[in-house]
């Protein structure tokens, strides 16, 4: 289609005395990245987590530990070539992660109320439906998607040992731990890629529409010390304006 | 050919239509649907049932009607989408905590998800202990039979579809134990997962292609003469009948949905 006067107009003036070369991309791996609180402000879980519905520098995200994303729901002015999906986690806390072997009666010894092994294994994360739209269009669907869609970012490890105290120190195995799966294979890939144009408008929720998942773990940081942040991180190619 | 009506249908669709499909677009998509394993007996179905009920209507094991967390499915027994299968996931699970069976007061921590049963391992009270559901899931994942059929025609006989068809996802657990033994003993507890490695996932090659007017009879059926209520009944977790874990069977097909441009 031909442009009109307007734009060739503006398109000159651009081109002249603009910020960034138009037309001329470059393009780049990136991740953008959005965590919000699992319980709301009353300790309570929801039925719908809306993520990158806020900017970098928004009350609700302020720095770049919750997001990277420069406008709320859209790349602004860079596209993205969407390869793939991860949810994960964290926790906002100098501490002990999960399991706080240290504590006998209250953690260690049941794992009922334990860290995230609870709402790894029978809570949150067994649950709920991601979906990702473009417009009004729904462009990707998936079940449980922190089981369907981890992290899959490399291998890590906490490795515990405990020892009973007795005369005679035995190994004393079996304390409860879980963490969303991490081996790079696991990764949910969009294939084919998605492309999200310039401005354009995307959603990213996670869904309980068969009801909420109160969080299980009492003796948990998440409950004793702070949110639990769960979050949406969307792996592809960025193409931005050359400046 | 198309005939005449046909031609002036395509017509008034390409002008006026909500969806143009005459010009397509690929995407990575999952039919998925969950159903609950057994009814209020507790006793597993013979044949269970996939894609047959769509989201709003009810699930007739557990009375309660599906979501889109359940199935992903809009009609009865038709795709919404032309769709190319490219790999079959079943997953085999126990309800979260939340979503869990009252009677018995399974859905309380102790129940759920202390790994360690009073006494040693012995008796009953959680999903770990010997006679628990743990061992029923591994037990049960070592049959049945999943028969898939499009129209009139069978494309899927899997035997032991949740060994072959695993979900290749799942949490990353390290350890599994814990529990307060009230009496000297060994604390003995059971953990059944499907695998959870990506690459066990079966992988249909050569890749099947469904019109979304298929009607499409899939089913996970426990055939052999093992077939009693003593074989397939849940356990009871606690001293209370009707006490067992609710359990949902899921089953998956991958692949890519044929979608009209908007």
């Amino acid at each position: 289609m031909a442009e009109t006067n307007s734009q060739a107009i503006v398109g000159k003036l651009q081109s002249r005395y603009g910020t960034y070369a138009r037309g001329q991309l470059q393009s780049q791996r990136k991740q953008y990245w959005s965590y919000i609180p699992y319980l709301n402000s009353s300790n309570v879980a929801q039925n719908t987590y809306t993520f990158f519905g806020s900017a970098l520098g928004d009350q609700q995200t302020p720095n770049l530990q919750r997001t990277n994303i420069p406008v709320q729901g859209s790349f602004g002015t860079s596209a993205f070539l969407l390869k793939s999906i991860q949810c994960s986690l964290y926790i906002p806390s100098n501490s002990t992660f999960g399991v706080d072997y240290s504590s006998a009666t209250t953690t260690y010894a049941t794992d009922a109320t334990s860290g995230l092994w609870p709402d790894l294994v029978s809570g949150w994360a067994q649950a709920g439906i991601l979906t990702f739209s473009v417009g009004a269009k729904n462009f990707v669907t998936i079940p449980k998607p922190f089981l369907y869609a981890p992290p899959a970012d490399g291998r890590s490890d906490l490795t515990v040992t405990r020892l009973t105290t007795s005369a005679t120190p035995t190994y004393s195995v079996g304390a409860p731990e879980a963490e969303l799966h991490r081996l790079a294979e696991e990764q949910y890939l969009v294939d084919p890629e998605l492309y999200i144009d310039f401005q354009e408008n995307f959603r990213v929720q996670i869904n309980y529409p068969a009801g909420i998942i109160p969080q299980i773990g009492t003796t948990s940081l998440p409950a004793t010390q702070g949110n639990l942040y769960i979050g949406v991180i969307l792996d592809g190619v960025e193409f931005r304006p050359v400046q | 050919m198309a005939t005449e009506s046909q031609q002036i249908t395509q017509m008034i669709a390409s002008r006026y239509g909500t969806a143009n499909y005459g010009n397509l677009q690929v995407l990575k998509w999952q039919y998925y649907d969950y159903v609950r394993m057994t009814p209020s007996t507790g006793i597993v179905s013979q044949k269970l049932n996939f894609f047959s009920i769509p989201q709003g209507s009810l699930d007739p094991n557990s009375g309660i009607a599906k979501t889109l967390e359940e199935t992903n499915l809009d009609r009865n027994g038709q795709f919404t989408y032309d769709y190319v299968i490219t790999g079959i996931r079943t997953h085999l699970y126990v309800l979260p905590k939340a979503r869990q069976n009252t009677t018995g007061a399974v859905n309380t921590s102790t129940t759920l998800t202390v790994g360690g049963v009073t006494g040693g391992g012995s008796g009953t009270g959680s999903l770990g202990a010997s006679a628990g559901t743990m061992n029923f899931l591994e037990q049960l994942s070592g049959r049945g039979n999943l028969i898939v059929t499009f129209g009139q025609k069978r494309y899927f006989e899997i035997n032991q579809p949740f060994k072959k068809c695993p979900i290749g996802a799942g949490v990353s657990i390290k350890s599994y134990g814990g529990g307060t033994p009230t009496t000297a003993g060994v604390n003995t507890n059971y953990w059944y997962s499907q695998s959870a490695d990506t690459r066990d996932r079966y992988i249909v090659t050569p890749p099947l292609f469904v019109e979304r007017d298929s009607i499409i009879d899939a089913s996970i059926q426990f055939l052999d003469t093992d077939y009693n209520s003593t074989n397939y009944t849940l356990p009871n977790l606690n001293s209370v009948s009707g006490s067992f874990a609710f359990v949902n069977v899921g089953l998956c097909f991958d692949g890519f949905a044929i979608v009209p441009t908007q």
